[in-house]
């Protein structure tokens, strides 16, 4: 996986949120080992505090705990806090931009929420 | 990370290690002008031609004292190098001015010690050589007592020792100013004429040159130059400790 | 525990302040990378650390001891730049043996491997090498070595950038097994910046900035629209970086001061808001003029 240089988001988060996906996409279920800030590292090639500093963001929000002497774990219902979390926050977000991108282009709210349907569908039908 | 802690003799050793694997190739330039010495020694040191209107004799006087010249003329010149590469290698690894100073003097004390012996022994194949190769009149001189042979050494090292803690000394000088470089040659042979004249610097010098080289006391000479020596590497040391690294 | 302290450090050559008044410390087992422009003293603040020069007022610790002409700091520090000398008459193989007795923590192997990898002949003499060979040469040597402090002025000079990205993964991955404080100055900050902890930034010889890489990123912030709207909300002292576009519109650099919300109402606002990459805020802070070299062309 590429990190995005020219992200605004900093490189701690933008390894934070691949976890987080990790989590929600079941490619590492509750009470499994998540990986560990070396294993980061090398995966991002980035340095292991930057690494560790993305695994902190998790555990402070406590999708993670911690295992003496084992490592790091997923925390059980970590995947449905997530995904909670990520529609208030990362979706409502998108959803601002959206809207704000429309304004500018002066879109009326109806259109938009057109586009919104004709784009759900079409994803439906790729499924 | 762990905080290694070394002492003195331990760097000092490996920065004599590092100086003898970075300078092998001396020994090939020692052997070089050895030989060189050699083959010049057998045109003789000295000649002169006695003659009658029947018979002409041509004397050739040899001696291996070219071999002696060159060799020491060698030792200068490797102190001046060593200097010259202690200044410019040594800093990017692990030393300071005294191990620096401290294994380069171990390094020339070594080189000396090769010149000496190196020397004396050549002077022996000179001998060797001509006993073989030209018809001698006579072999007075030919042979030498072991005895002799290892006074002659040791004092040829002895001097080799001198001349590569001039050598180094001159060399230090240098890398700190480059105009000195210029002005200690040019003090230096103009005394040599000067030494020709009776002023009171060609005095002071001839005095100098007796009192080394005329030295019979094979003791009182090692303390002459052990103590010269000495006291030229604790200047060198005095004075390159606050020297910074600069290009 | 500070690797490195330095208060009020100076260094003056003739005249010239090359290092002024230079306070900061490092700590332990991270990477800070070293960045300034050109003459900004950065060559002369790492010969100060390093020990090679001494400073002419104000003083600099390192593991606690000066390390001018300090056995000590000297057995646990390698400074690695393009002005390394090694003996002539030694191949690299021998240089690598000769090089590696000094450093108790020497990785002969790592060494060996490093040097097949990068297609480096042990019977080659280093005097024969490309500068970038040499460059590659001198960064083995750097990083097999294992000093508790490691210092890198411009090690990449004349690599070529597939070299490069090797080397910065070779460094880490060995930072990662065997962690040390490391400090690497570099003018290709946006190719070292993953793998830096901190970042000094050197103006004019004096300390302008000592952040996290993180903090960085969030330093400033670009704003891209109208003029009128993007004045409203930037002071000037903000700026550190304004280019016309068009118009009346502008893109403009200002220190990251705001909230979201003021963002928020920016974008409704038609304002574009993008990150500055971290070498284009750091050529906007150690600029003379806030428009660029385009203020030369635009004096009329």
């Amino acid at each position: 996986m590429i990190l995005n240089p020219d992200s605004l988001k900093p490189i701690y988060i933008q390894i934070a949120e691949w976890l987080e996906l990790e989590i929600l996409q079941d490619a590492i279920k509750s009470d499994e080992k998540i990986y560990s800030q070396y294993q980061l590292a090398e995966m991002f090639n980035v340095n292991p505090a930057t690494a560790a500093k993305g695994l902190s963001l998790l555990a402070e929000e406590n999708f993670l705990y911690k295992k003496r002497g084992l490592g790091m774990f997923v925390a059980p219902q970590a995947k449905e806090r997530i995904r909670q979390k990520r529609i208030n926050e990362n979706l409502q977000q998108l959803v601002f931009e959206v809207v704000a991108e429309a304004k500018r282009l002066q879109v009326p709210p109806e259109e938009l929420v057109n586009m919104i349907q004709r784009a759900t569908q079409q994803a439906v039908k790729e499924e | 990370m762990s905080f290694h802690e070394t002492n003195l003799l331990s760097v000092t050793k490996k920065q004599f290690i590092y100086k003898l694997q970075a300078n092998l190739g001396i020994l090939i330039s020692l052997m070089i002008i050895q030989l060189l010495a050699l083959l010049l020694s057998t045109a003789g040191v000295s000649s002169m031609s006695v003659g009658t209107n029947l018979t002409i004799i041509n004397l050739k006087i040899i001696s291996g004292d070219i071999i002696i010249v060159f060799t020491l003329i060698w030792a200068f010149i490797v102190g001046y190098n060593t200097a010259g590469n202690a200044y410019r290698l040594d800093y990017h690894f692990v030393t300071n001015r005294l191990s620096s100073n401290l294994a380069s003097g171990c390094f020339l004390l070594l080189t000396s010690l090769l010149a000496g012996i190196t020397a004396t022994f050549c002077g022996v194949l000179l001998r060797v050589l001509l006993y073989f190769w030209r018809d001698l009149l006579t072999t007075k001189g030919l042979s030498m007592a072991p005895a002799l042979l290892m006074k002659g050494s040791y004092v040829t090292v002895l001097y080799a020792c001198l001349l590569s803690a001039l050598g180094y000394f001159y060399g230090m000088l240098a890398q700190r100013n480059k105009a000195l470089t210029v002005l200690i040659p040019v003090l230096f042979f103009g005394s040599l004429f000067a030494a020709a004249k009776d002023t009171r610097a060609a005095q002071l010098f001839r005095q100098v040159l007796v009192f080394y080289f005329s030295e019979s006391s094979l003791a009182l000479f090692t303390l002459k130059i052990v103590l010269t020596v000495a006291l030229l590497f604790i200047t060198i040391i005095l004075f390159t400790n606050r020297m910074e690294v600069r290009k | 525990m500070h690797c490195i302290e330095s208060k009020n450090l100076s260094k003056t050559f003739d005249k010239i302040k090359a290092v002024h008044d230079l306070s900061f410390t490092i700590e332990e087992n991270k990477i800070t990378g070293l960045v300034g422009r050109n003459g900004a003293g950065k060559t002369t603040l790492l010969k100060l650390i390093a020990g090679y020069l001494l400073p002419t007022t104000g003083e600099i610790n390192v593991f606690g001891r000066n390390p001018f002409n300090n056995l000590q700091v000297a057995a646990n520090l390698i400074f690695i730049d393009d002005q390394l000398a090694l003996p002539e008459n030694l191949s690299l193989e021998e240089t690598l043996a000769a090089v590696g007795q000094f450093y108790p923590n020497w990785q002969a192997e790592l060494a060996r491997a490093l040097l097949d990898y990068f297609s480096l002949q042990p019977r080659q003499y280093y005097a024969n090498l490309s500068k970038g060979m040499k460059s590659s040469f001198n960064m083995i040597i750097g990083i097999a070595a294992r000093c508790p402090l490691t210092i890198f002025d411009e090690p990449t000079v004349g690599m070529d950038a597939a070299v490069r990205k090797d080397f910065y993964r070779a460094l880490l991955k060995d930072f990662m097994q065997y962690p040390r404080t490391i400090i690497f100055s570099s003018h290709l900050l946006s190719e070292i910046e993953e793998l830096l902890d901190d970042l000094l930034l050197i103006k004019a010889g004096e300390k302008y900035l000592h952040l996290p890489l993180d903090e960085l990123r969030n330093y400033a912030v670009g704003l891209t629209g109208r003029e009128s709207i993007i004045r409203k909300m930037t002071g000037q002292e903000q700026v550190l970086f304004q280019q016309k576009l068009g118009r009346d519109s502008i893109y403009l650099v200002a220190r990251n001061t705001f909230d979201q919300q003021t963002l928020q109402q920016a974008r409704l606002q038609g304002v574009e808001i993008s990150p500055v990459a971290t070498d284009d805020l750091c050529i906007y802070l150690t600029a003379q003029h806030k428009g660029g070299i385009d203020d030369v062309f635009s004096r009329n």
